[in-house]
């Protein structure tokens, strides 16, 4: 049974102050890339929609842009949360949609998802891309406009070929996807325009 | 001694109270109120409604009144009260076939089904000054219709369509919704629905001196004023939950069609096609330009040459704004003294040196003439 | 700083409609993904008219949130007459806690000039734009520009400096002077003098630039290369001033001229007021004010 409204979980407590507070976190993790960012997550939110990915998305999206799900989300709690707290629909396919809500598994090919055009670079997606954390795992290199010479980040849980699509997806330029990596209480943002290695 | 030329809150609070001031006028002079604009100043608020991109008669009438009767500055007041409304969707599109006609003529028909009527039209008045309106006019009430029938009044266009000798209307692409510019910004090339948005929110004065220019010469269409009526039409909203649309209201549109000569192309044979006018109210000045100037927005549709202004999207699209166009006109009062002292720098700084260079010319020429004369 | 004042009812917090917000901000984050790239956004609207700053007003509504402090200037000083109507907007509708410190603000909104004082990390400087596109008096054209920026073709503009160099023997521009992004993007900075293009190049701050009428967002985002156009033989020049600030004794600031009567007389003056004030709470004195330093008696 589709779930009603009466059975749909709370998002944010103050929707004005919380998603200009989590618009900020995002837009200073995007200007500033590497720099970790704290963000409220909405708790309530249906798992396996990570709270601080809940409070991005609800920030972001509305009826204008549609958001693709991957396939650990596509559950109808989160549908009914997605659809009654942004009123975005629902992307099929990926190549359509202004957000994407992705984890490491089955994280499809970033050129998957719209990359814009060179005249309209910014019609691209942007990817919410769930990871454990910032505390260990991997280490990258990053440089890149945002980044006063070069700054060294670590990332858990990210895709393993993370450096590799990142560097494709910069050789695109101005074209390509935005990435916002949600933690459990913080983003980090990595735009198109950041050089990113991994530190072996 | 260093005056700054320094406004703050003080000065601004006073100008307001001064314009408010104006506004007023003579005290002895009763204040008006704004249902007296709404029902006396009907086309005003016409125009308000139309260029303010709000069908709402009390605030247009109102906004008249604060704005002292200026229309534009009426218009911007719609403008910026109506970003602040919360928006429900789309209305069922307006059926003007099925309008309750209150004027309507043709000129390219000496007569046609439902007959031509004239209506509340200042055709053939006399433009005399009427110095009875000076005090309370003792207005007789309309003459009433007495014939029972009420008559069928197809659209001229749909005759013609009928025949086949005018274009089919041009059909929008199936599943795509029309665009709205209010929504997201308007790119040039633009679809037709977006333009005539554009030409129904754009300014009447702009609208009319290009359509004139097509008339004289800059991009003739051949008009003929196939057929203008104004009058009622119902609004109806799809309210999804339903299933079903729902009568809103009335509103009073009026509705141009110009038909336009045009000798066929290659692919396309000799046909009339078309212009369209619509806005709210009784605003028979408005479509009729806008009609003409959306048949000359068609051109390149049509496989003709670009070459005059109102042929030309991006000219008419990028300046038909009235509230963009005072805007930006007016910034100029707005203080530029640190581009100003830029620019000062460097005329004085080029001045210097073109007085550099003619002295160094004349130097030389001096020489050579002393040189010539030893 | 003047503390929080309780904000007007019946208005949406700094003005806009969520869903207003909620639109902006997608273009924002998009136009600092692609510094210098002018992105197209739904601009509404606002109380106050076209060119008057309702681009600048749109990004700072989008960005603002309570615990913020509003500095906004015009021509570099926070006294002027619209400078002092958008500070009062965002006062009534946000309830911000406002500034006329460098400093002490979180949010500068500006038209025409940068603050003299360096920006810091943490800071947003808001550009108020009137004609985003840097190549619209060279082509008037949106569909030719955009096309050139796509292509990253900017001959035109070489070819427009070039001959004001092979006509004047120098660049003649001196506001809205182009700069290039990351080596990119050919960027309009808004009208300010050329004096201040230096401060974009490389600011720890983030610059955001709103264009209402024209409906168009771009963004500097922090450590940002930010190069002013110039050819190797005819390098960028920074606007110098002859005379130091008559009240503060600045040389190194962007000056007004004042004139004082009707006979050639003028004097120079900070342009930014909260720079030359500062220096005059510090003690330091310009010639007009008596005490100055031996060396700036005229």
């Amino acid at each position: 049974m589709a779930p009603t409204a009466t059975t749909i979980a709370p998002g944010f407590r103050d929707p004005v102050f919380q998603s200009q507070a989590t618009f900020r976190a995002v837009l200073d993790a995007l200007a500033e890339p590497g720099t970790e960012r704290p963000v409220e997550g909405i708790a309530t939110a249906p798992a396996p929609l990570a709270p601080v990915a809940a409070a991005v998305i609800a920030t972001l999206a509305d009826f204008e842009t549609a958001v693709w799900r991957d396939e650990t989300l596509r559950l109808p709690e989160i549908e009914a949360w997605l659809a009654f707290h942004t009123g975005a629909p629902v992307a099929l396919d990926p190549a359509r949609a202004a957000f994407a809500l992705i984890g490491a598994d089955d994280a499809p090919d970033f050129t998957d998802f719209a990359l814009g055009s060179d005249v309209d670079p910014s019609t691209s997606a942007t990817l919410v891309l769930r990871v454990a954390g910032f505390d260990n795992g991997r280490r990258y290199r990053l440089s890149g406009p945002g980044i006063d010479g070069a700054c060294e980040v670590t990332i858990a849980g990210a895709p393993t070929d993370l450096a590799d699509r990142l560097a494709a997806n910069r050789a695109l330029f101005p074209r390509g996807v935005d990435l916002i990596l949600s933690g459990s209480t913080s983003v980090m943002g990595l735009p198109r325009t950041t050089r990113i290695e991994e530190i072996r | 001694m260093y005056v700054s030329v320094k406004g703050g809150e003080k000065a601004i609070r006073a100008a307001h109270r001064l314009l408010a001031h104006r506004r007023r006028g003579d005290r002895a002079v009763p204040e008006l109120a704004a249902d007296q604009i709404r029902e006396q100043l009907t086309l005003a608020v016409d125009r308000v409604m139309n260029e303010g991109s709000l069908h709402d008669r009390d605030l247009a009438a109102l906004a008249i009144k604060q704005a002292r009767g200026d229309l534009i500055e009426a218009a911007f007041l719609v403008r910026a009260y109506r970003t602040t409304l919360p928006r429900f969707g789309y209305s069922v599109p307006l059926d003007t076939g099925a309008m309750g006609v209150e004027r309507r003529i043709s000129a390219t028909y000496k007569d046609l089904p439902g007959g031509q009527i004239l209506g509340p039209t200042f055709d053939y008045t006399h433009r005399l000054v009427d110095f009875a309106l000076m005090g309370d006019s003792d207005t007789p009430l309309p003459a009433r219709d007495t014939t029972e029938a009420t008559v069928a009044m197809p659209r001229v266009t749909d005759l013609l369509d009928g025949e086949g000798l005018i274009e089919a209307e041009p059909a929008g692409e199936a599943g795509v919704e029309p665009g709205d510019l209010t929504r997201a910004p308007l790119r040039v090339p633009a679809d037709r629905d977006l333009r005539l948005q554009q030409l129904a929110r754009g300014d009447e004065g702009f609208l009319l001196a290009l359509g004139y220019s097509t008339q004289r010469g800059y991009g003739s269409t051949h008009p003929f004023a196939g057929e203008i009526r104004i009058g009622e039409v119902e609004v109806e909203f799809e309210v999804p939950e339903l299933g079903f649309a729902v009568p809103l209201g009335t509103v009073t549109v009026s509705e141009c069609q110009m038909i336009n000569q045009f000798a066929g192309s290659a692919e396309i044979e000799p046909s009339f096609t078309r212009g369209y006018g619509l806005a709210f109210g009784q605003v028979e000045r408005k479509v009729m330009a806008m009609a003409l100037v959306d048949r000359a927005l068609r051109t390149e549709d049509l496989g003709g040459a670009v070459e005059h202004p109102a042929q030309d999207q991006e000219f008419v699209l990028s300046h038909a704004d009235n509230v963009q166009a005072t805007g930006f006109v007016e910034h100029l009062k707005l203080p530029h003294h640190v581009d100003f002292q830029a620019e000062l720098a460097l005329v004085r700084q080029m001045r210097r040196e073109h007085a550099a260079a003619r002295a160094a010319r004349e130097a030389d020429a001096e020489s050579v003439y002393e040189e010539a004369a030893e | 700083m003047t503390a929080p004042i309780k904000r007007t009812e019946g208005y949406a917090f700094a003005y806009l409609d969520e869903q207003t917000k909620r639109m902006i901000r997608r273009a924002i984050l998009k136009a600092v993904a692609i510094p210098g790239h002018q992105v197209p956004f739904a601009a509404r609207d606002m109380p106050m008219p076209y060119g008057w700053g309702t681009g600048g007003i749109q990004v700072t509504a989008a960005i603002l949130g309570p615990a913020d402090v509003l500095k906004v200037i015009d021509q570099g000083a926070d006294d002027t007459t619209n400078a002092v109507s958008i500070r009062a907007f965002f006062q009534k509708t946000a309830g911000v806690a406002v500034t006329t410190r460098t400093g002490e603000a979180s949010v500068i909104q500006t038209r025409h000039r940068i603050p003299e004082e360096p920006l810091k990390a943490g800071q947003t400087l808001i550009y108020q734009v009137p004609i985003p596109e840097p190549l619209r008096f060279l082509e008037p054209r949106e569909t030719e520009t955009r096309v050139m920026h796509a292509l990253a073709d900017y001959g035109l503009m070489h070819v427009k400096l070039y001959e004001d160099i092979a006509t004047h023997g120098h660049i003649a521009k001196t506001y809205a002077y182009p700069v290039k992004v990351e080596g990119r993007y050919l960027m309009d900075p808004s009208p300010i003098p050329k004096f201040d293009n230096p401060k974009m190049h490389m600011s720890p701050a983030l610059q955001l630039f709103g264009a209402g009428r024209e409906k168009r967002i771009y963004a500097l985002p922090p450590f940002t290369r930010v190069e002013s156009l110039d050819f190797e033989d005819h390098p960028f020049e920074r606007t110098k001033f002859e005379a130091p600030c008559a009240l503060c004794g600045a040389t190194d600031a962007y000056l007004d001229e004042v004139v004082i009567d009707d006979r050639g007389g003028r004097m120079f003056v900070c342009s930014d007021t909260d720079h030359c004030e500062t220096r005059r709470a510090e003690g330091r004195r310009g010639a007009l004010l008596g005490d100055a330093p031996k060396e700036n008696r005229p």
